[in-house]
């Protein structure tokens, strides 16, 4: 983010702060689309989706007068999201309790397969595979590009757990792409960290 | 540049341009979401709704105190003397005094004990000195 940009958020948030709706609509404007692409694939439907994230910004909405720029205002949202998703309990079933030396046995290859050429995404099979957290962590690197040390708040974990399971993270998930269908994984590799 | 290190690009790439990633909110969501800020209050922001209720209820408060104390009887201390009939007391005293004659033979001791106990009176009740 540029300076410019930055200060023109802050000055967003100031107006926002002293009750200026229109203020914040510009700040839901500008990160909407990025809270509901990460609510989507971690919520069960689409209809959770879109109702947490009308929560998460109702809640940012109501207690943005505490809300403190030592974090990026994304970090915060997204964190507001992630309390509200757990709070309501509308996340998907995941397997974190699997080892990371293995790959994820749902779906199966046939499954995935499938899933790839319907175009459906790593991200549904790392969302099969990984613990709420790691992927939430892996999405968070990836897509928002946070850094670590935000992401450790964002998920209340420390960063050394951030570091360890993004790794162990992109290795189940590449171990399941090859077990899934060789050639797709071929095209990736496996992923030497 | 190492295999392993294309490998992981070529990876993180697919990450980052996955079909998920370009999900947008539709107008109809957008417009929900306004709605429901819009009937939100912020936590901690003062406004004049918040300073109203108190306005009144203090007003209530008060007018319910002053009913009360002016329901209230005046209140009676059995030890503090009625100063109005004290008053009379003297006056009648001080008439039968100037009516007596001259000659009349009281007892001198009668009279000092009678003046001592009249002193007395006045002094308790705060007349003359």
């Amino acid at each position: 983010m540029s300076t410019t940009q930055a200060t023109d958020e802050q000055q967003l948030i100031d107006r926002a702060r002293e009750g200026s709706v229109d203020a914040f609509e510009q700040l839901v404007l500008k990160y909407q689309d990025r809270l509901y692409r990460f609510l989507l694939v971690r919520s069960a439907n689409r209809a959770d989706a879109e109702d947490a994230l009308q929560e998460a910004f109702v809640a940012a909405f109501k207690y943005l007068p505490s809300y403190r720029d030592r974090y990026r205002f994304s970090t915060w949202l997204f964190t507001i999201a992630i309390r509200h998703l757990g709070r309501l309990g509308r996340q998907q079933t995941t397997h974190s309790d699997l080892p990371d030396d293995v790959a994820c046995e749902r779906p199966g290859p046939e499954q995935l397969g499938m899933q790839m050429q319907n175009r459906q995404s790593l991200w549904q099979t790392a969302r099969t595979c990984l613990g709420d957290s790691q992927f939430t962590a892996l999405w968070l690197f990836y897509i928002e590009e946070m850094p670590i040390a935000e992401i450790g708040v964002t998920i209340r974990r420390p960063v050394s757990w951030v570091k360890v399971n993004l790794m162990r993270s992109r290795r189940r998930l590449s171990r399941t792409l090859q077990t899934a269908k060789p050639e797709q994984a071929d095209s990736l590799g496996e992923v030497t960290l | 540049m190492s295999e392993s290190k294309i490998n992981r690009g070529l990876f993180e790439q697919s990450l980052s341009t996955a079909p998920e990633t370009q999900a947008k909110v539709s107008e109809k969501l957008h417009q929900d979401i306004m709605r429901a800020v819009r009937l939100a209050k912020p936590v901690g922001r003062v406004t004049s709704t918040t300073w109203t209720v108190p306005a009144w209820g203090t007003g209530i408060a008060a007018t319910a105190v002053a009913v009360f104390y002016l329901a209230q009887t005046p209140p009676v201390t059995p030890l503090q003397p009625d100063l109005s009939s004290t008053a009379a007391t003297l006056t009648s005293l001080g008439e039968k005094l100037a009516a007596l004659p001259g000659e009349t033979a009281l007892p001198e001791e009668e009279l000092r004990k009678e003046l001592a106990r009249i002193k007395s009176d006045l002094s308790r009740f705060g007349i003359g000195s």
